[in-house]
C-alpha cells in the first residue's frame, strides 16, 4: 500500500515532466535534422542521452546512501523551489499574463538559425551536433532532477524511470508518425500539474524531515495535491480578474 | 576566461536556472522554510498547529507570488 502510495505520483510526476522536455527537445532535434542533417542530430542526440544516463545512475545510488532526514529536507526544498517555480509560470501563463509556449514558433526560430543556403549537410555539421546536443541536455536536466530528487527520496527511483521512459518512448513515436513539432501537447496543463506535484511531494519531505505529524500518515500527499491545486485556480481567478479590469489585449505565443 | 571557465560558467547558470526564475519568489520560499525549520520549534506550537501553518505559508506564497508577478508584467506592459 505505502509503496504505491509513494511510486503512483512518482511515476506521474516523471512521465508528465518528462513528457514535456521531451516534446521540446524534439523540436530541437527536428529543427537540426531537417536543416542541418539526421546523423548530426542523432549524434548531437546519443551523446546528451550518454551524459544524462551517467548523471542518473551516479547520482541516484549516491543519494541514497546520504543521511535520510538530511536527503529529504534538501531534496524537499529543491523540489519546492522547482515545482513552485513551475506552478507560478503555468499559472500566469494560465491567467493569460504571459504567452503560452509554441513549439511551432521555436521550431521556426530554431530553423531560422540552422538554415543555410545549399542542400542538407551530409557528413557531420559540428553547428547541428552542438545544437541537438545542447537542446537534449538541458531539457533532459530537469527530467533528471525530478527522476533522482522524486526517486531517490522515496526509494521509487526504478518507478520513476519507467515513467521518464514511457514518456520518451511516446514522444519519439508521435515524432516519427508525425515528423512535425507535437504543438497540440497540452504542456501549459502538463507543466501546471507537474507543479503542483512536485510541491507537493517538496512540501510532505520537508515535513518529514522535521518530524511533522501528517494527518493521513503517506495519504496526506494527496491532501497536499489538493491544497496546490487550489492555491494555483485561486492564483489563476485573481490573474484573470486583474486582467479583465485592465482590459488587455490577449498574450500572443512565446518561444520560452 | 578560458573557454572551460566560460562553459562552467554557463553550465552554473543553467543548473539555477532550473530553481530560480524570480529572486523574490525563490527568496520567499527559502526564508519560509528556514522560519519554520529553525524558528518553530522555538516558539513551541501545539504540535497540531505545525503542519498546517507550514502548508498555509506555502500555498500563500504562491498566490501572493502569482499576483505580484502579474502585477508587475500587467504594468510593464501597459
Amino acid at each position: 500500500m505505502t509503496d504505491w502510495i509513494h511510486a503512483g505520483p512518482t511515476v506521474l510526476a516523471a512521465f508528465l515532466a518528462s513528457f514535456v522536455e521531451f516534446v521540446e527537445a524534439f523540436t530541437i532535434v527536428l529543427a537540426v535534422g531537417t536543416f542541418r542533417g539526421w546523423r548530426s542530430a542523432l549524434t548531437g542526440t546519443l551523446a546528451a542521452v550518454g551524459v544524462l544516463v551517467v548523471l542518473v545512475l551516479a547520482g541516484g545510488p549516491a543519494l541514497e546512501r546520504l543521511p535520510l532526514s538530511a536527503l529529504r529536507f534538501s531534496i524537499g526544498l529543491l523540489l519546492l523551489l522547482f515545482g513552485m517555480r513551475w506552478l507560478r509560470k503555468a499559472t500566469l501563463r494560465a491567467g493569460g499574463v504571459i504567452a503560452l509556449h509554441d513549439e511551432s514558433a521555436v521550431f521556426a526560430s530554431e530553423s531560422l538559425l540552422l538554415r543555410e543556403p545549399g542542400n542538407i549537410i551530409p557528413t557531420l555539421d559540428p553547428a547541428g551536433v552542438l545544437t541537438a546536443f545542447n537542446g537534449v541536455l538541458l531539457e533532459g536536466l530537469e527530467v533528471v532532477f525530478i527522476v533522482i530528487a522524486a526517486g531517490a527520496v522515496g526509494h521509487t527511483l526504478l518507478p520513476a524511470v519507467f515513467g521518464a521512459s514511457l514518456a520518451g518512448i511516446i514522444v519519439i513515436i508521435l515524432g516519427i508518425m508525425f515528423r512535425a513539432p507535437l504543438t497540440l501537447v497540452p504542456e501549459n496543463t502538463l507543466k501546471l500539474t507537474v507543479g503542483v506535484l512536485l510541491s507537493a511531494f517538496g512540501t510532505f519531505w520537508i515535513g518529514e524531515a522535521l518530524s511533522y505529524p501528517w494527518p493521513g500518515g503517506d495519504l496526506s500527499v494527496i491532501g497536499l495535491i489538493g491544497a496546490f491545486l487550489g492555491s494555483a485556480i485561486v492564483a489563476i481567478t485573481v490573474t484573470r480578474g486583474a486582467r479583465s479590469s485592465r482590459r488587455l489585449p490577449p498574450s500572443t505565443p512565446t518561444l520560452s | 576566461m578560458s573557454v572551460l571557465g566560460r562553459a562552467m560558467r554557463s553550465a552554473i547558470h543553467e543548473i539555477l536556472a532550473l530553481f530560480i526564475d524570480d529572486g523574490l519568489y525563490a527568496f520567499a520560499i527559502v526564508t519560509w522554510v528556514t522560519f519554520i525549520a529553525l524558528i518553530t520549534p522555538r516558539l513551541r506550537l501545539p504540535i497540531t498547529y505545525e503542519t498546517p501553518v507550514f502548508t498555509v505559508g506555502l500555498l500563500a506564497i504562491v498566490v501572493l507570488g502569482v499576483r505580484h508577478a502579474a502585477h508587475r508584467i500587467m504594468t510593464r506592459g501597459q
